[in-house]
């Protein structure tokens, strides 16, 4: 479900940014001529209470002698100067006082930060971020890593300045699990789910660090402790891609554990997702080295292409320069020379075979501007050169327009002529369309919204109709899921919820792939229960998958969200 | 089912409204894709322009979400910007700093928030933007960005991690 409070953060943020960036009338009937051929609740504060927070600043500065921490400070000084405005940021005034308190405590804030540099400006700045930047160089500039004591005592601080309303970050209370106990029972689920032998605390390999917060229950759009979550997260260091976190609820149930690496997916995906973890790994391809380049090309060597450029990049013949060859830099040298292009200038080098020799593509990008800081390539030379003698083979020159077709930097010239048509791969958005399409004429379930609810079309025609990795699992496989499914609604939503459902019917989708971690075949199941088929407008949706657990060779549910089934629904 | 073909005028006046109604949207995805305002602009034109030339095939498929397919072909174009390398070495700061004036006031926090989204690996980009703030559901963004919704999930869950430092520091919110 969604996360409300990232995205009220985000949607405020981006739109605040972005607030100046419009289109005018102008631009609007551009487009269309174009197109169409001819297109921040301050907490108010009593009199007594600000002559408290006055006395409180007066108590401070006489008794500077006895070094006050940070935390002191902040209750001290900082949350009661805000309670005692009606402002939302500090004056010039307030914070040189709490700066020159911080001095005489031995702090000192990030010269470079935000906040120092206004204040140096002459300015004010935010109470919350005052607040924070304190908080972050006391305890780590990475909140996430904060204790659980940091992260609860920050919150009530926020709230204390009407920031928050509510304080998400809790410590646990009752029969609420542990820390120990809550990293102890990461450690074990990870175990499980991967084989991962993970510290239950820090070490010089990996980090550990946790949350207990409120989440938002969206059928009351509220925040209540029932519905408080621990997430436990694993680390690596030293640069490491690798990361693992758990997370469950605040009795340890209802356990979901995940994996994050670079190459995830690769066993299988197609061809713009590898050039994806290509990019998150090693930047944009104009920045790919050599290696790369041929590590590109035998990842797609085998791959079923669907389209011209995919075939391009598979024929292109990505390699290393054979031995003999001229370097890489004496080839851009020889570039140089033969274009004169100077000023700035990006270029990027790939070796590969055109016309069945091995040859350097070299481009260079010119910056007409002569600028490179927000400058664009208006105009681009390519060149070939024999990787063994270093003669230029070809030599063209390209000026940007908005047809300009970018595989002449990336494949062989002799390639682009030679290019077999590709009938137009139907996109996702088709696919289930045309299925769809095919599900009304079936007369099938038809939801509120013109889309057919393929969760009641019995499995075989739902592998009849979507193909692929629709599969029909066994009877066994089948009552398994189910029974799993039903297991997680009573968890959630408890034991009676499906009973109390009444006379409901249960429609699935399943599809047979490979697991992402171990790349072995997995079960993916999305279950919906509801009595009302046609609108979903009632019941629950469960869906999990189930991948072979690489060590132990047992299945392990994963990625289980349970929600109520019209959530989403349109 | 046979569907009787749409008068071009009747298309018009939809690609009318739509320009109206989602430019500013597009525009905006644009320039967090590409960092770039020129880029953002040009490529909310092609996307217009490719809208006009496909819309039969919106209309044929009867697609529920326009704006959804709206924003497919625009991050589809802009991931064509992208790997056309006409453009690199974006500062996004600078480009951040030279947009129009705010039209409402933005916080310090705020300005690193955007930054780190822009800063984005392409995947977990995509999936803030449509889901978080272009306000698409699950599976709308899933077939905008023409992947499973368990993808766009797991994606979304990276995402967050990416930008959680940002994300629960100073967040203001009414409990």
């Amino acid at each position: 479900m969604k996360d409300k409070r990232i995205e009220e953060r985000i949607q405020h943020s981006l739109n605040a940014e972005l607030s100046g960036l419009r289109t005018t009338s102008y631009q609007r009937d551009q487009f269309f001529e174009n197109a169409t051929g001819g297109y921040k609740v301050k907490k108010k504060i009593s009199v007594v209470a600000i002559l408290v927070a006055a006395l409180m600043l007066f108590t401070v500065t006489a008794l500077a002698v006895v070094l006050l921490s940070p935390k002191e400070i902040v209750e001290q000084v900082a949350v009661p100067t805000a309670q005692s405005n009606e402002q939302e940021n500090y004056t010039y005034e307030d914070l040189q006082n709490l700066l020159q308190t911080l001095n005489e405590n031995g702090i000192t804030l990030d010269e470079g930060s935000t906040l120092m540099q206004a204040f140096k400006a002459g300015h004010g700045y935010w109470e919350r971020d005052t607040i924070d930047e304190i908080c972050r160089t006391a305890f780590g500039r990475n909140q996430g890593i904060w204790t659980l004591e940091q992260k609860h005592w920050y919150g009530e601080m926020m709230k204390a300045i009407g920031a928050w309303g509510i304080n998400i970050w809790l410590l646990p209370e009752g029969e609420e699990i542990s820390l120990s106990e809550a990293r102890a029972l990461a450690v074990k689920t990870l175990k499980d789910a991967y084989g991962a032998e993970l510290p239950a605390e820090s070490n010089e390999d990996w980090e550990v660090y946790e949350t207990f917060e409120l989440a938002w229950q969206p059928e009351t759009d509220s925040y209540p402790r029932e519905n408080a979550q621990w997430t436990v997260w694993f680390s690596r260091r030293n640069g490491g891609s690798l990361s693992y976190d758990v997370t469950f609820d605040r009795f340890g149930q209802n356990a979901v554990p995940w994996r994050a690496s670079f190459l995830e997916h690769i066993n299988t995906k197609d061809l713009g997702t590898v050039m994806d973890d290509l990019e998150e790994r090693e930047g944009t391809c104009t920045q790919w080295s050599l290696e790369t380049w041929a590590e590109f090309g035998n990842l797609i060597s085998d791959m079923e292409i669907k389209s011209q450029n995919g075939w391009l990049y598979q024929h292109a013949g990505y390699c290393l320069p054979p031995e003999g060859a001229i370097s890489a830099e004496e080839a851009l040298e020889i570039a140089r020379k033969e274009t004169g292009a100077s000023g700035w200038i990006g270029e990027n080098i790939i070796c590969c075979i055109g016309n069945d020799r091995p040859i350097y593509k070299i481009c260079q990008r010119v910056f007409l501007d002569g600028k490179q800081k927000g400058g664009r390539y208006d105009h681009v030379w390519c060149l070939e050169i024999d990787c063994m003698t270093g003669e230029v083979l070809d030599v063209r020159e390209y000026t940007y327009t908005p047809d300009s077709n970018p595989m002449m930097m990336y494949v062989p010239f002799s390639l682009l002529s030679g290019v077999p048509s590709f009938e137009k791969e139907p996109d996702s958005v088709n696919s289930e369309r045309r299925i769809l399409t095919q599900v009304e004429k079936e007369s099938a379930y038809q939801t509120e919204h013109g889309a057919a609810s393929i969760y009641f079309l019995p499995l075989e025609k739902q592998a009849e109709l979507f193909g692929g990795f629709h599969t029909v699992p066994s009877r066994e496989e089948y009552d398994k899921a189910l029974a799993t499914a039903k297991k997680a609604i009573a968890s959630r939503y408890g034991a009676d919820a499906l009973e109390t459902l009444g006379d409901y019917q249960t429609g699935v989708m399943h599809q047979e792939n490979s697991s992402g971690e171990t790349g072995e075949p997995q079960h993916v199941w999305d279950f919906m229960f509801t009595t009302d088929p046609t609108y979903l407008s009632d019941g629950y949706r469960v869906q999990f998958r189930y991948p072979v657990n690489e060590k132990s060779g047992e299945e392990t549910v994963l990625d289980l969200t349970v929600e109520h089934a019209n959530l989403g629904n349109g | 089912m046979e569907r009787a073909e749409v008068p071009s005028m009747i298309r018009e006046q939809k690609l009318s409204r739509w320009i109206e109604e989602y430019s500013d949207s597009i525009l905006h995805t644009c320039f967090i894709y590409l960092s770039d305002q020129s880029q953002a602009e040009d490529a909310t034109q092609d996307t217009w322009i490719k809208a006009w030339k496909h819309m039969s095939d919106f209309e044929r498929q009867g697609i529920a979400n326009e704006k959804a397919w709206l924003l497919r072909i625009a991050i589809n174009t802009c991931k064509d910007y992208r790997r056309s390398a006409w453009f690199r070495h974006i500062d996004r700061k600078q480009a951040l700093d030279e947009l129009p004036p705010h039209l409402v006031s933005v916080e310090p926090k705020d300005h690193t928030l955007t930054l780190m989204v822009m800063e984005l690996p392409d995947r977990y980009k995509q999936v803030i933007l449509l889901y978080y703030f272009q306000g698409l559901t699950m599976l709308e963004t899933a077939e905008a960005l023409g992947t499973s919704q368990s993808t766009v999930h797991r994606r979304l869950k990276k995402a967050e991690e990416l930008l959680k430092v940002s994300l629960t520091g100073g967040v203001a919110y009414e409990g």
